[in-house]
């Protein structure tokens, strides 16, 4: 019971009371704010293992606060690769990446960061290994199906050797899953369990203590390599209703709340001392197909429901205008191997009705299967995707389904499902490939499949000529959402964070909290 | 106080005020054209309950800033309250008009079964709702939407599962101190049978308490349903009720009140009117009272 | 009376039986805990693993009698979560949910039945009327919708009270008013009924025109009767403590054992789930035992309906 840990409760910098002790000296003088931000849920898995916490859009608001990949990510601009951890990196050959460190990285708990640290990391203890739970081997193989070994050079180069031709291999050392720990904080503190409880990273904040679905709360690291943080410590609060989120903002008590409902920015922004950022974010809200659906065997159907689809009226409706339909299963993040010119099938009832008559649609039942609300306002979009398809004559039907077991059971007609693809890093492997190729979700869920698409995302995977590869992507994106559709794309998704206008903070394009000094300027 | 149960009256005395009180026709009143909107709901809605205008979303209802068109104002999807009110009163009013019943009448079987029988019979129905009140009904609604699917029929059985515990232990407990009272064992020694004693004769004794705990029930279940649509295991989209008007419309509390305020009004006002003629009912049922 | 207590120990341990099979199957077989808190985007393998690590590829048959034989040996099992025992993990949420449903029952309590009384000893007149008023508006309100009013008054309007967590006592004021408001009110209009009916007893009227005086009528003639409906919902109400919170602790964010069943349900986190209702079970049995204890002081007429007949 933690009712009585603060007499009061006043503004929202109170929660400083109980600060580090070990820094007493410093905290007297420290006149850098606490904060508190309130979020709908702080860890699905009820740990903070990234390789266990598979939902990126709730894990990450702080994973990057704690723990840091080697090669950092431009928060406060587009996502690009930056130095971090490692100040370079370059090709040793097609199947070798090597990193040098930056010397003098401090971990939690004072130790130096080195090579051997990256090397453990990436070791059997930590990421292949017999002795971690059973599902936590093969998660570290999706984020790195082919790596062979990670060899230490010396105490401030490594070098990552994969068996197969890789060129995503710097996109995979800046994404989630290749966070760096301690070595000695881990061996010392035991199993596996332990450290997904307490893990012990470089990043610009340490744990303080966690509560799993309740609260977070982060000090500064103050000998971080990237200088003094500029907040005193984060408590991140979970706060399952938005009202109450928005109301505890209101009222002083939260300094952030995200995952604010798009609907709700207006109100909020009445309010002059708050202020409501963010946008958009490498992740896009789509409906995937169940090809062994009756009604859906044929493509012309399928393609058939995405010209039903007016994707802007959902962006105005619902968005408030603050995201858009976007070119395809892509992201202008993906650099040279954007496909420009590309774009999602037209909102255009007449084709959809005229390829409903070529395909011989007869009206027959089609189930639609949503969760309530799991996305940003999926319960809304799903009704009005309803009313679309009844526009040219589709008969959808939407079953509410509670859980992904349930939306995703084999018994029971299953037709069109809501779902959404992140790009993990800037090639289409981590996003096209990942979800709807061989190994992806929707295959290995038995929904769809492609022959074509299967050879081709293989060559994406190990090809190292980019021009082909680019090629090879434009063909797969064409067979995916025109010849044989595996999904259609509604809109790119945003995220709204509402915040007190005296927090000087910049939202980055993600779902990221980001504190950092980049983030925090006065 | 045990010496003078045996002066219970065996026949109640007619009730001498035949006129109703105002309030009780306006209640009444109330409670029929609920009812008529209910039957008539198909008719009288203005637009269809999915029929949605993206261009319109959020309406004020008339005499807020809205018009004619969305008399009280439309919804996140620029849907018509008015006929999404209408259709939300048929259903709810189904769902608690028939969970009532089944839990009336379920709970107050088996509660005279238990005081009519004792011995095992009892010790069954106590144990059915002791089971009854330990399972959080989230696990029970959860049963229901996960495995028969958004099934209107179900549902309603399912919320008649809420609240016959409480019936059936009332009946129990008065039918046991009525058995033991001197009417009962009076007709008893009459030579009337079991069923005829309990109905014509314990029940009247004991309407009362039932029919307040009906109308209790009432809007138990229309709350119980709203609570069951807070946590996403209400009645489903495309479907609407009362509850799920006000589970959904929470968001909208500052933005848009009206989503929320149209349907709580409507079940603040209904479960009044069934109180009010509840009471009075009760009050008529009543033969001791004077 | 023991003959009476070892009836109720059998009733409650079927009970208790019957609420955790009823629990494991609903469950089990609605839901993939594996593909719920992996999320479908894992690999199929990992997904394979997990279930195959916490037992989940057996039979169902033999899950339920491993789960069973675990329970008889006192043991509850671990969150398939995170591994941790489920009986810390619900241990640790109960002070969080007492804190919120006692005061709250001492409210209901404490409100609702002399509310009750009063407006039953003043039939017809104006505090009756609104009594009654005020009762039916305690329980035709949403509580969700209640607690987000009184939020936006008190915290966002007024800026008087915490809209939630649990920072302080006065955290506690704006959900115990939420949970107890609704309760008063079914109490009161239970308490009235009962005590009217009570009044309208031949027996009251008898020792009234006995020339007892009329307090000494309501306290030692209709309050003891009249307590026997009320005291069954009062059980109820004990009964739920522990879980009673559900949608309250949603709303005012707290950490309470409420808000660890939804997400152990919507998790299918067996362990847990099946703890907490262990927990309910056993106080719903225990007060409705002493629900029924009360019915003999208050009605020796019902003692013999402890036993068989």
């Amino acid at each position: 019971m933690k009712i009585t840990r603060r007499a009061a409760l006043g503004a929202a910098t109170a929660t400083t009371a109980v600060a580090t002790l070990p820094r007493f000296a410093i905290a007297q003088t420290d006149q850098r704010p606490s904060i508190t931000v309130a979020v709908q849920k702080i860890s699905n898995s009820g740990v903070l293992e990234p390789l266990r916490e598979q939902s990126s859009n709730v894990s990450e608001r702080w994973v990057a606060s704690i723990l840091e990949t080697p090669i950092a990510r431009n928060q406060q601009g587009q996502l690009e690769r930056v130095p971090g951890i490692a100040t370079g990196w370059k090709r040793i050959s097609d199947t070798t990446v090597e990193l040098a460190l930056r010397p003098g990285v401090k971990f939690h708990n004072g130790d130096e960061l080195t090579a051997e640290d990256v090397a453990f990391s990436f070791g059997p203890e930590h990421m292949f290994g017999a002795s971690l739970p059973t599902d936590i081997p093969p998660i570290a193989k999706r984020h790195w199906p082919a790596l062979a070994r990670v060899e230490v050079v010396d105490r401030h180069t490594v070098r990552f050797i994969n068996t197969t031709l890789d060129v995503t291999m710097e996109g995979r050392l800046s994404a989630g899953g290749s966070e760096i720990v301690s070595k000695r904080a881990w061996l010392e503190q035991g199993d596996w369990a332990a450290n997904a409880r307490k893990p012990v990273g470089t990043g610009p904040y340490k744990l303080r203590e966690f509560k799993p679905d309740n609260s977070l709360i982060l000090d500064a690291h103050d000998d971080y390599w990237g200088g003094r943080p500029p907040v005193k410590s984060v408590r991140f609060l979970e706060v399952p209703e938005a009202s109450s989120r928005i109301a505890g903002l209101q009222s002083g008590e939260f300094d952030f709340a995200c995952d604010i409902p798009p609907d709700q920015i207006s109100q909020i922004e009445r309010d002059p001392k708050l202020v409501v950022q963010g946008g958009l974010v490498l992740n896009h809200r789509i409906v995937a197909f169940d090809h062994h659906h009756p009604q859906l065997a044929n493509p012309l159907v399928r393609l058939a429901m995405a010209h039903a689809v007016d994707g802007q009226a959902i962006v105005d409706a619902l968005w408030a205008g603050r995201t858009k339909v976007p070119a395809g299963l892509q992201w202008e993040f993906y650099g040279d191997m954007f496909v420009k010119g590309w774009a999602v099938p037209k909102f255009d009832p007449d084709a959809a009705r005229s390829l409903l008559k070529q395909a011989g649609y007869k009206g027959d039942e089609i189930v639609y299967r949503a969760r309530n609300d799991y996305y940003t306002a999926e319960n809304a979009t799903a009704q009005i995707l309803v009313e679309f398809w009844k526009q040219v004559g589709l008969n959808v039907r939407l079953e509410i389904k509670e859980n992904w077991g349930q939306v995703l059971d084999k018994a029971g007609p299953r037709g069109l499902r809501d779902w959404s693809n992140s790009a993990v890093f800037d090639d289409p492997v981590s996003s096209l490939v990942n979800q709807h190729g061989p190994n992806g979700a929707q295959q290995a869920n038995g929904e769809w499949s492609n022959a074509e698409m299967n050879t081709l995302s293989v060559a994406l995977e190990t090809g190292t000529d980019m021009a082909r590869r680019k090629a090879a992507f434009a063909r797969m994106l064409q067979i995916c959402e025109r010849d044989d559709p595996a999904y259609i794309v509604l809109h790119q998704n945003a995220v709204f964070t509402a915040h007190r206008k005296n927090s000087p903070w910049r939202a980055p394009p993600s779902f990221f909290m980001d504190f950092s000094k980049q983030a925090w300027r006065a | 106080m045990s010496a003078t149960v045996f002066d219970a009256p065996v026949t109640a005395p007619l009730r001498k005020r035949a006129t109703m009180p105002p309030l009780v026709v306006v209640a009444i009143a109330w409670i029929l054209g609920m009812i008529l909107v209910a039957l008539l709901a198909e008719w009288v809605r203005p637009y269809g309950i999915t029929a949605l205008d993206l261009k319109a979303r959020l309406t004020p209802p008339v005499g807020f800033g809205g018009t004619m068109k969305h008399v009280l104002g439309t919804d996140e999807l620029g849907r018509d309250v008015m006929s999404r009110l209408i259709v939300s009163i048929r259903i709810s009013l189904m769902i608690a008009m028939g969970a009532t019943v089944i839990a009336a009448v379920l709970g107050t079987t088996l509660g005279f079964l238990a005081a009519h029988f004792r011995g095992w019979v009892e010790q069954m129905v106590l144990m059915l709702i002791d089971f009854q009140a330990s399972m959080p009904f989230l696990i029970l609604a959860l049963s229901v939407l996960a495995f028969f699917g958004n099934a209107l029929g179900l549902f309603i059985v399912l919320m008649g599962l809420y609240g016959w515990e409480r019936h059936a232990r009332i009946s129990r407990g008065l039918a046991i101190a009525a058995n033991a009272q001197g009417y009962a064992a009076a007709v008893r020694q009459l030579g009337a049978r079991p069923m005829r004693i309990y109905l014509g004769h314990v029940l009247p004794n004991i309407a009362s308490t039932l029919i307040v705990s009906a109308t209790l029930s009432f809007p138990e279940v229309v709350l119980l349903e709203s609570g069951l649509s807070f946590l996403g295991l209400g009645v489903q989209p495309p479907m609407t009720s009362l509850g799920n008007m006000v589970g959904y419309g929470r968001e909208y509390l500052t933005r848009a009140p009206w989503i929320l305020l149209a349907p709580s009004c409507v079940i603040i006002l209904t479960t009044l009117s069934v109180s009010l003629v509840g009471d009075w009912l009760r009050d008529r049922l009543d033969p001791t009272l004077s | 009376m023991l003959r009476f207590l070892a009836l109720r120990l059998a009733r409650a341990a079927f009970t208790i039986i019957l609420v955790v099979t009823f629990a494991f199957v609903v469950l089990r077989m609605s839901g993939d805990p594996a593909l719920i808190i992996m999320s479908p985007d894992a690999p199929q393998e990992a997904i394979e693993a997990f279930r195959h690590a916490w037992g989940l590829d057996q039979p169902i048959w033999i899950q339920y009698f491993d789960y069973f034989g675990a329970i008889f040996h006192g043991e509850l099992g671990q969150s398939f979560r995170d591994g941790r025992p489920a009986l810390e993990l619900v241990a640790e949420r109960i002070p969080a949910t007492l804190i919120l449903t006692i005061p709250a029952l001492l409210l209901k309590v404490g409100v609702g039945i002399p509310a009750g009384i009063h407006a039953a000893l003043h039939r017809n007149s104006t505090t009756d009327r609104l009594v009654m008023a005020g009762a039916v508006a305690g329980f035709t309100v949403p509580s969700f919708v209640l607690g987000l009013l009184l939020v936006l008054l008190f915290s966002v309007q007024l800026g008087w009270l915490p809209s939630g967590g649990q920072e302080s006592w006065r955290s506690m004021i704006l959900p115990v008013i939420t949970l107890g408001f609704g309760g008063a009110g079914v109490l009161a209009r239970f308490t009235r009924s009962a005590m009217l009916e009570v009044l309208g007893q031949p027996y009251i009227r008898t020792a009234s025109a006995k020339g007892v005086p009329w307090h000494r009528v309501v306290r030692f003639h209709a309050l003891p009767n009249a307590a026997i409906p009320t005291i069954t919902i009062v059980g109820f109400m004990v009964g739920s403590l522990i879980a009673g919170a559900v949608v309250v602790e949603s709303v005012f964010s707290w950490p309470g054992v409420g808000r660890l069943l939804v997400v152990a349900v919507s998790n299918r986190d067996l362990a847990v789930v099946q703890c907490i209702l262990l927990l309910v079970a056993t106080t719903m049995v225990t007060s409705n035992l002493i629900v029924d204890l009360l019915y003999g002081v208050l009605d020796p007429r019902l003692r013999a309906g402890a036993g068989a007949h």
